[in-house]
């Protein structure tokens, strides 16, 4: 066979899923905890994540000059996952 | 008779560690396509193993078929690894009865292979992946296309690479020892449109 098809079904949520293979709601909790943190943990800010700059960005003093942020540990992970992709 | 799932798709792979890379890539690109991935891991041990998967396949309105691996197994006594070319058949006939309720694509990781190793798909347009991530993220790209939401190659391989970041602690989860089991299968895909909608909402 092997010719293209379009695909207009709607993405299926995670829920419906986790639903489809039998997964508990709490066992879907613990993947999007282990995904959500994965991220953090490599500086990738996630909605549920901190509203803070994200590492590494410029911050506007109150004098109007704009200074870089240290580099953080997290900063450096996340530059590092930039040069990966 | 089962009716037709049009988001699924019968992921027919083979289960070594060799195809470990491949094997989360497939599941990462088919649901970043929006599709829901199955495979034979999912049938229960106690159930008779071929009625579920002609099951699986009646069920999924889509199968893709990696013949890469088709190989003689090293561990005596030497066989060929007949079971990907026989569930292939399966969809095909099926497909062939029913054409407006299954589509099969074959993918492979060289060019003229699978026509060497079978000759009756000669005339068959083969998704050729040279054996990487990215070529399995590009193939399915091009076998299943989408107008809307449609996910570039990059994106998939950035979704590709969280995963593999979070899989020591999604299988630590799961209790499996490798990405093969069933439950660490339904954790990955699970996991898979996770990573997608965490990568959206960023």
């Amino acid at each position: 066979m092997g010719r293209s098809v379009l695909i207009t079904t709607p993405f299926p949520t995670p829920e419906e899923i986790a639903a489809d293979r039998g997964m508990s709601p709490s066992r879907l909790q613990a993947l999007r905890d282990i995904v959500e943190e994965g991220a953090k943990r490599n500086g990738i800010k996630t909605s549920n994540a901190s509203k803070a700059a994200a590492p590494g960005t410029s911050v506007r003093k109150k004098n109007g000059r704009v200074r870089e942020k240290r580099c953080t540990r997290v900063g450096i992970s996340q530059s590092s996952i930039r040069r990966e992709i | 008779m089962k009716s037709v799932v049009p988001e699924w798709v019968f992921l027919n792979l083979p289960y070594d560690a060799r195809f470990e890379r491949l094997y989360l890539a497939y599941i990462v690109g088919v649901t970043n396509l929006g599709l829901n991935p199955n495979a034979t891991q999912a049938i229960p041990g106690d159930t008779a193993r071929l009625d579920r998967i002609i099951d699986l396949i009646h069920t999924c309105a889509y199968s893709v078929h990696d013949l890469s691996r088709v190989e003689i197994d090293r561990t005596p006594p030497s066989t060929p690894r007949f079971n990907m070319p026989f569930e292939l058949g399966l969809a095909v006939s099926w497909a062939k009865l029913h054409p407006d309720q299954h589509t099969w694509f074959v993918f492979e990781s060289q060019n003229r292979r699978a026509q060497k190793s079978i000759s009756d798909l000669n005339g068959t347009d083969l998704n050729i992946h040279d054996g990487t991530v990215e070529g399995v993220m590009r193939e399915l790209c091009n076998a299943f296309v989408r107008r809307d939401q449609r996910p570039s190659v990059p994106e998939m391989l950035a979704d590709y690479r969280e995963m593999r970041r979070s899989l020591p602690r999604v299988l630590n989860r799961s209790g499996a020892k490798s990405v093969f089991e069933a439950r660490a299968f339904d954790d990955l895909c699970a996991a898979a449109s996770l990573i997608r909608l965490l990568r959206l909402s960023r």
